[in-house]
């Protein structure tokens, strides 16, 4: 079976030959592995594209970063974009990023969306974002021009119909759509701090940038999701939008400004025939769950352990329902062998024999793992999936 | 809307109520468009703002406890922190000193390395509506800064955040920093974020470990209580 058809089992509770898996990494991890012995070519892989983004004539081999998968030979979820459908859900025209002060080891400048953020020159941390776009109706007013669904720079720059279908037709891979959600979209506008009391401080605001968000979606989605229909195997939703012990809004918001927008989107999707809504959360947001379901979200990743996310108790509790992908718990990786085998013995056996899960650490690789545990890890993991 | 939808709800209905309990409960039905004005209602009506103020932290320390009984969340608690601000804002002028005696001293940043900080801000929110005096560093601090500042202000209490497992460890290094320098019997140590555990804060030689700002308040007021 080809990843592509052992998803779909794995996703339709049926059996697979083998599971496939999803890991990702960051590069700091990966410049630890080097040091431990990764091998260089291994770290860096190619593909081969026109140079400079077609302005030369000449096929070159341009470098892209380490294939987890790859290197430890499982079937991937994922092959390095080309099996995502990319549309660009920013602002356009997006803001140049722009340098406004840099010291020895820090640059503060103008992101993408407009915002000001700092990040280290000296290691590979989540950038400090000092000032977000919109903090009022005023900016929000001006901000959503940004929005325009048919704006045609959204969709990629050779795009016809015929070329995506035939392409997504002869994947082997799982074909992805990825859209950023509801949250994520005001989080990434207003910053955590301005948005998430705004449900209350500024109601309406935020119930026009969610509808406003919920349009925007459907009309941009529409020429790639009515051609390409169900060849799209599913569709990864961005939203992180809880943390350690709860979810970052309450059922109460959720009910009033996001499920009805949520349904709006999912709805259009399931009427061409995309039924697999696997949603991205940090944190526990199990109490949200039944709500996400109505909204028309049927899997979630990472299920982050720390933060009390369980796979096999949500599996109990909701039977052949959810899909699951992740929650093996990263931490457990620093512990030596014992451990390791203990946190993966106690999940993947019982996920697999239901189906409706996929394997992988509960959230990207940290580079306090190393290259020698990881390796136990994926040898270990391998075993229990039949490679 | 959310708020007059609580508004209406059993036992928060608005009756005949004097504008004190009014002011109380606009936070526990997290009222934000009406708060100044009755922060301005309480003042003409002769309400002393040692009594508003007593008012305020009653209604924020209700809205603490239903996030503890799981009937809010951060929405709603972040949205108190606003409420809060808001209310300070009018009410400050009207402030003497005797008013607002601290009840402790909290020293309190995110760890160097970790630039997070949405956690530590709402913590922050917690204490100063409960009494205390905060003494925030920011985000990315150094051990070294800890130590400092925790000797120049006479802190009681030394509340370190760390959302990343990256930087955890670093809560380590200014608990030893503290003990080097002779403050830690000084004081009571506590740390926060999505990647502690308790276990974690046992090792390292914390008094507490927590990942709820809410707790961390509780637990700070009943140190000073003593």
């Amino acid at each position: 079976m080809t990843p592509r058809e052992c998803f779909k089992k794995i996703m339709n509770f049926q059996k697979p030959d083998r599971l496939v898996w999803m890991e990702d990494q960051i590069d700091a991890t990966t410049l630890r592995w080097l040091s431990e012995g990764l091998p260089m070519d291994e770290a860096v892989q190619t593909h081969y594209d026109l140079m400079v983004n077609g302005s030369q004539l000449i096929v070159f081999p341009a470098p892209y970063t380490f294939d987890v998968s790859e290197y430890f030979g499982f079937l991937p979820v994922a092959a390095a974009n080309k099996t995502t459908i990319t549309l660009d859900q920013g602002p356009l025209p997006r803001y140049t990023l722009k340098i406004i002060r840099e010291t020895k080891d820090k640059v503060l400048c103008r992101d993408p969306i407009g915002g000001k953020m700092e990040y280290s020159k000296i290691d590979y941390t989540m950038p400090q974002y000092h000032e977000f776009p919109v903090k009022d109706t005023r900016d929000w007013n001006e901000y959503k021009k940004r929005f325009d669904p048919t704006d045609r720079r959204r969709y990629p720059k050779d795009y016809t119909s015929e070329q995506y279908i035939e392409l997504f037709e002869e994947s082997t891979v799982p074909t992805e759509l990825v859209i950023n959600g509801f949250y994520g979209f005001g989080r990434g506008l207003m910053g955590t701090a301005a948005f998430v009391p705004a449900f209350y401080t500024d109601p309406d605001l935020v119930h026009d940038m969610m509808n406003t968000y919920a349009d925007f979606l459907v009309q941009l989605l529409e020429d790639a999701v009515e051609a390409l229909k169900s060849r799209i195997d599913w569709v990864f939703w961005w939203e992180d939008f809880a943390h350690g012990v709860g979810p970052n809004i309450s059922p109460k918001v959720f009910k009033e400004f996001i499920l009805p927008n949520l349904k709006k989107v999912t709805g259009f999707l399931n009427k061409n025939g995309i039924n697999l809504i696997i949603m991205d959360s940090d944190g526990n947001f199990e109490v949200l769950m039944p709500l996400l379901w109505e909204g028309g979200i049927r899997g979630t990743w990472p299920l982050e352990v720390n933060a009390g996310m369980d796979a096999v108790e949500l599996r109990k509790k909701y039977g052949k329902t959810w899909r699951f992908l992740g929650n093996i718990d990263k931490m457990e990786l620093t512990k030596g062998k014992e451990a390791i085998k203990r946190e993966v013995d106690r999940k993947v056996p019982f996920l697999k024999k239901d189906g409706g899960y996929i394997p992988g650490l509960d959230h990207t690789i940290p580079p306090n793992i190393s290259l020698k545990d990881f390796t136990f890890y994926a040898n270990h993991l391998k075993a229990l999936l039949n490679y | 809307m959310i708020h007059e939808i609580l508004v209406c709800e059993g036992d928060r209905v608005f009756g005949d109520m004097s504008v004190i309990r009014e002011l109380s409960l606009a936070f526990v039905n997290l009222d934000y468009r009406q708060i100044r004005e009755l922060i301005r209602k309480a003042l003409d009506s002769g309400a002393s703002a040692s009594e508003i103020l007593k008012a305020m932290q009653e209604g924020i320390t209700d809205v603490g406890k239903r996030y503890e009984e799981g009937e809010y969340f951060l929405s709603e608690l972040m949205a108190a922190g606003e409420i809060f601000k808001a209310a300070m804002e009018e009410l400050t002028p009207h402030l003497t000193k005797a008013n607002t005696t601290s009840i402790g001293t909290v020293i309190m940043g995110t760890v160097k390395g970790d630039l997070h900080d949405i956690g530590k801000n709402i913590f922050k929110t917690l204490l100063q509506s409960a009494g205390f005096s905060v003494h925030d560093l920011g985000v990315d601090v150094p051990a070294e800064k800890f130590v400092v500042e925790t000797r120049k202000s006479g802190a009681d209490i030394v509340a370190m955040s760390s959302l990343l497992t990256t930087t955890m460890d670093q809560m380590r290094v200014v608990v030893d920093e503290l003990k080097k320098a002779g403050l830690r019997k000084k004081v009571k140590i506590v740390l926060g974020g999505n990647a502690i555990t308790e276990e974690f804060g046992k090792e390292i030689g914390a008094d507490a470990a927590v990942k709820d700002a809410v707790l961390g308040a509780r637990l700070c007021r009943e140190w000073v209580k003593g």
